[in-house]
């Protein structure tokens, strides 16, 4: 049966670590995989903490976690400055420790576990992103 | 978090919880503080670790590259399978070790006598 919620938060760090919290309470009454689990919680995790490092703190974030018998679809939608994450080019992974630099890490991780992602830039002037993890 | 001297030059630390922005901001200072200034070699124990995220394995590569600046290393070892797909998803054992065991993490950060 096909379920869909709706996590709704300000952008700030108190605000998302307390929807994460709730997040994985409603993941916790789905019959999940572990890994699928484990890939929703990340994807969150990154594209959320990305939104609240970046946008205003007086912004508004709204995710749905829509969960199908083939996929979970989660969308973000915030009100924050214009953000394409699939724009980004995809970045290569460190060789060596040298190599290794921070930033964009996140985003190649969910890059890496979606099976889409599509970024739209709303009318009404907010950040829309849909990303599918499969559960095949 | 928990930090043990094993002996000169050689420190165990065992992180648990989720490495995500909110466990990586309760550790991550005294994580760094305790391990780079001192550039002891270290072994982390990753075992009660059920969830890493970008934040954490940031912080683990922060901790390393400080102390390779040290000439000292830092390996990983008894991590979750959960965690453990999300590490190689990133290929961090081609620049972190990873190992399986605290004997093998211990051996990977001892320097070999010829």
């Amino acid at each position: 049966m096909p379920t869909r919620q709706r996590l709704r938060f300000a952008g700030t760090r108190p605000a998302f670590a307390d929807a994460s919290l709730r997040l994985r309470g409603l993941l916790g009454a789905e019959r999940l995989q572990d890994t699928v689990r484990g890939q929703v919680e990340l994807a969150f995790e990154e594209i959320a903490s990305n939104i609240v490092r970046h946008g205003s703190p007086t912004a508004d974030v709204e995710v749905t976690i829509a969960i199908d018998p083939d996929e979970v679809v989660l969308t973000f939608e915030d009100d924050g400055v214009p953000f394409d994450p699939c724009a980004r080019p995809d970045r290569s992974l460190p060789a060596s420790l040298d190599e290794a630099r921070p930033g964009g890490l996140g985003l190649l991780m969910v890059q890496q576990l979606s099976s889409r992602m599509t970024y739209t830039r709303t009318s009404d002037g907010r950040n829309s992103l849909t990303l599918a993890i499969s559960r095949m | 978090m928990d930090i043990s001297p094993l002996r000169e030059g050689l420190v165990k630390v065992t992180l648990s919880g989720r490495l995500d922005t909110v466990g990586v901001d309760r550790v991550e200072r005294q994580f760094v503080s305790a391990l780079v200034p001192p550039g002891s070699n270290a072994i982390v124990d990753l075992s009660q670790v059920d969830f890493v995220a970008s934040v954490g394995i940031r912080m683990l590569i922060a901790a390393a590259r400080g102390l390779r600046m040290k000439q000292a290393t830092l390996a990983l070892y008894g991590v979750q399978d959960r965690v453990g797909r999300v590490l190689e998803s990133v290929s961090l054992a081609q620049i972190i070790p990873i190992c399986s065991t605290e004997a093998e993490a211990f051996a990977a950060v001892t320097p070999r006598v010829p």
